[in-house]
């Protein structure tokens, strides 16, 4: 016996209607607007028997257009009166409405594994980051010491929420439209969370470096942020659409390493063309974290011979570029 | 502090300068007086008394009258064009068309010769061109000959004239013809270090390197200076700076080929001076200040002039006293470019209901640069060092950072940034910008100023 089942799909893929037939003979199945078609579809640029399908000896799908006005549209492209076309990658297109065909003999990818995301759906975890966000908010407004602790903690929550709620609400909407369900909790738990662990992540980095006199690293700061935001584009992708884990992998590097890549060269540049920039990253915690001995004076001066040699090499640089008009 | 400034020759069309503001002020209110006088409502104005001609000064009349043909304007012009890009003073002082006038008056032709010339005009409408044979950029002098135009030289009066005495300054303010100002000298500027007579009387953009004369007429300093937004405080370089200038130009006039040379070494001169100068005598201390248990470097040399302020509002969590300092030595020597000087603040923070956490936020946002300072058309980009280092009894975030001149070959800017890193509510930054000195005399300072640091416990 052999099974054929063909699907009309809407604008997003979706199936909106399933139609299953089972026969020994191989018999086609008719398409068309009329009732008296095997798959009825509701398209006013389909014909009333607009194509018939079928399973040859070898089970490939075929398609015959029944004399339509529009013929049939297999792989991008539209054939009048067809007879026994193979319809490769098992969709074709009718009218305006698109067909997915499927047989006994079609093979299905493995099963996906369903880890990672199930524990974002709850409530909890989304509690908990914004939790950690609202507490980080609260430590940088304390950190500046301003005179009125009160309204400017209020005013930095305010303006956190609204910034978060616009991010969320983004792809919370994009699920909806893809998916069909919101996943409030777990969007928000992707946000705070990777929120959260970037600034602790950063702030434990900055400490480390505090304390054991480590060279200051710009790039550093980059990068993490750069990581921050793949991380959350991942995970936000993978619980918005049904791309492949892999393909959302791709995307939340590559978004963020051009962006942010771009946006370093453009900095590092202006910076590097302005005579006046001083990398002075003052990130100071207090003395008694210092682990590390400072360099003694003597030390430091006599490195910093070499300043001389660095500077003259700056001036040639912009020099030269000045002479080509860059 | 009040802001000194040089006449910038440009600032007289510029629009832009407070010199060309007071002009506009003062354009309106004669427009508004011009109103009134026509308008039929307005009531009759009152009679206007004049002053009695015989009080007219008539020495400033005659004193005018005699050197009037000595003195001639100066003027730029960029490329070909016949708008004139900056003007000033000068004045015969030898036979022959030897005349007297300010380095930066004539900077920019100095500097650029293929894009600017000079020419003179007098005040009978006469031109040519100018030529210059020696400047002197630290006491902001050039010599120049005037091409077809050799009158009667003024005299120069090497002495300084007391305080009191009355003095006149001649020139071409603002464009708007010769003119002169009566005024009082009032001795050499104390502790400047750089020359300076104290003149009382109006000096305003045009009138550089015109000339400052005594009662008999002879010329006792060239106009050079003046605080803009203060009343009538100009200065004069005294004329003695003349004379190994006028010698200079006779022995060996400078070629156009080697101007940037000779400016090159004259401001690493400046500089040498001005580290000699505030550096100290070797195997002494500099002299510092005590604040907080610190001690930090304050008034170098008698000419680094130092203010104190601090913060006595109580609702502020840490108090912070400021020391400023600043050696008042910097060398004008083209539009946008001054340099060779010294200035250095140190921040005193004292936290008094901040713990640790938070003096330090504070300490470090202190410490981070404020402002620009420098164009791309005369400097390089800065190369830096940042570590902890061990100072007299504390350690430190010492950063330090340096700078090539792209025109003037071997001169740096450096600027250093020292934070202490010792007590936890109690710290201090020390910000230091040393301009346009040579690397190794501007590397010792800023370790003698570091290691100068101490805390005492």
């Amino acid at each position: 016996m052999a099974i054929l089942m063909v699907e009309t799909l809407d604008g997003h893929g979706r199936v909106v209607q399933r139609d299953r037939f089972e026969t020994e003979s191989r018999a086609p199945v008719v398409v068309g607007r009329g009732l008296e078609a095997d798959v009825v579809v509701d398209d006013p640029h389909v014909a009333v028997r607009h194509a018939a399908i079928a399973l040859d000896a070898q089970g490939c799908i075929k398609v015959t257009d029944l004399g339509s006005l529009n013929g049939v549209i297999v792989d991008g492209r539209r054939h009048k009166g067809a007879r026994d076309l193979l319809v490769t990658r098992g969709t074709l297109q009718v009218g305006r409405t698109r067909l997915r065909v499927r047989s006994g003999a079609e093979v299905l990818p493995a099963e996906r594994p369903d880890t990672g995301t199930s524990a974002l759906a709850g409530r909890g975890v989304a509690l908990a980051a914004l939790g950690a966000c609202a507490a980080i908010a609260l430590y940088s407004v304390w950190l500046e010491a301003p005179p009125d602790f009160a309204p400017a903690a209020a005013l930095a929550l305010v303006g956190g929420a609204t910034v978060s709620s616009v991010w969320v609400a983004a792809w919370a909407l994009l699920s909806r439209i893809l998916g069909g369900a919101w996943r409030w909790p777990a969007h928000a738990a992707i946000f705070f969370g990777v929120v959260a662990a970037v600034f602790v992540i950063g702030l434990g980095l900055d400490l480390t470096g505090f304390a054991f006199a480590l060279p200051r690293a710009p790039w550093v700061a980059w990068l993490l942020s750069g990581a921050g935001v793949a991380v959350a584009l991942f995970l936000h992708i993978m619980q918005a659409s049904s791309l492949r884990r892999r393909t959302a992998a791709l995307c939340a590097i590559l978004l963020p390493a051009a962006v942010g890549g771009t946006a370093h060269w453009a900095s590092a540049r202006s910076e590097a063309g302005d005579v006046n920039h001083i990398a002075d990253d003052f990130s100071l915690y207090p003395p008694a974290l210092r682990v590390r001995a400072a360099a003694a004076s003597e030390n430091f001066f006599s490195e910093a011979e070499s300043l001389k040699r660095e500077a003259d090499a700056g001036r040639r640089r912009i020099e030269a570029e000045d002479d080509t008009g860059q | 502090m009040p802001r000194l400034s040089l006449f910038d020759p440009s600032a007289a069309r510029g629009g832009r300068s407070a010199v060309a503001d007071v002009a506009f002020v003062l354009a309106l209110a004669l427009g508004a007086t011009s109103a009134v006088a026509q308008s039929p409502a307005a009531p009759p104005a009152e009679r206007t008394v004049l002053p009695d001609a015989a009080s007219v000064s008539e020495r400033a009349r005659d004193t005018l009258d005699r050197v009037r043909p000595s003195i001639v304007q100066i003027q730029g012009f960029f490329g070909a064009n016949t708008a004139q890009a900056f003007h000033g003073t000068g004045f015969a002082v030898a036979r022959g068309g030897i005349a007297l006038t300010n380095f930066h008056v004539v900077a920019e032709h100095v500097l650029y010769p293929d894009k600017y010339r000079l020419e003179y005009r007098t005040p009978g409408g006469a031109t040519g061109k100018v030529t210059v044979l020696a400047v002197d950029v630290r006491h902001d002098l050039a010599v120049v000959r005037t091409e077809g135009f050799a009158p009667e030289p003024l005299a120069l009066n090497t002495a300084v004239p007391p305080k009191g005495e009355r003095a006149y300054s001649i020139g071409f303010p603002l464009d708007v013809g010769l003119t002169i100002t009566e005024g009082v000298s009032n001795g050499r500027v104390a502790d400047a270090f750089d020359a300076r007579i104290h003149y009382s009387g109006a000096l305003n953009g045009g009138m550089s390197g015109g000339p400052a004369l005594d009662q008999r007429g002879n010329v006792i300093g060239i106009n050079v200076a003046g605080y803009r937004f203060e009343q009538l405080v100009s200065f004069l370089v005294p004329a003695e700076h003349a004379l190994p200038l006028l010698e200079r130009a006779r022995l060996a006039p400078l070629s156009a080929a080697d101007a940037t040379r000779e400016v090159t070494a004259q401001l690493r001169a400046h500089g040498r001076a001005l580290m000699d100068a505030v550096g100290g005598a070797p195997g002494t201390g500099f002299p510092v200040q005590t604040v907080a248990g610190y001690d930090l470097p304050g008034r170098l040399a008698p000419f680094v002039d130092c203010s104190a302020s601090g913060d006595p509002a109580p609702d502020q969590p840490a108090r912070t006293e400021t020391i400023q300092c600043g050696a008042k030595a910097g060398v004008y020597v083209q539009q946008g470019l001054t340099t060779g000087d010294l200035t250095f603040t140190h921040y005193v923070l004292t936290g008094r209901t901040l713990d640790a956490w938070r003096f330090a936020r504070r300490l470090g946002k202190m410490a981070e640069a404020t402002g620009s300072f420098g164009h791309r058309r005369f400097l390089g980009p800065f190369a830096c060092r940042d570590r902890a280092v061990k100072l007299s009894g504390f350690d430190a975030q010492l950063l330090l950072c340096v700078r090539a001149h792209r025109r003037f070959e071997g001169l740096y800017d450096f600027t250093a940034r020292i934070v202490s890193l010792h007590r936890p509510t109690i710290g201090f930054v020390s910000h230091v910008d040393l301009y346009g000195v040579e690397f190794d005399g501007g590397m010792a300072f800023m370790r003698r100023f570091t290691e100068a640091i101490r805390w005492r416990s």
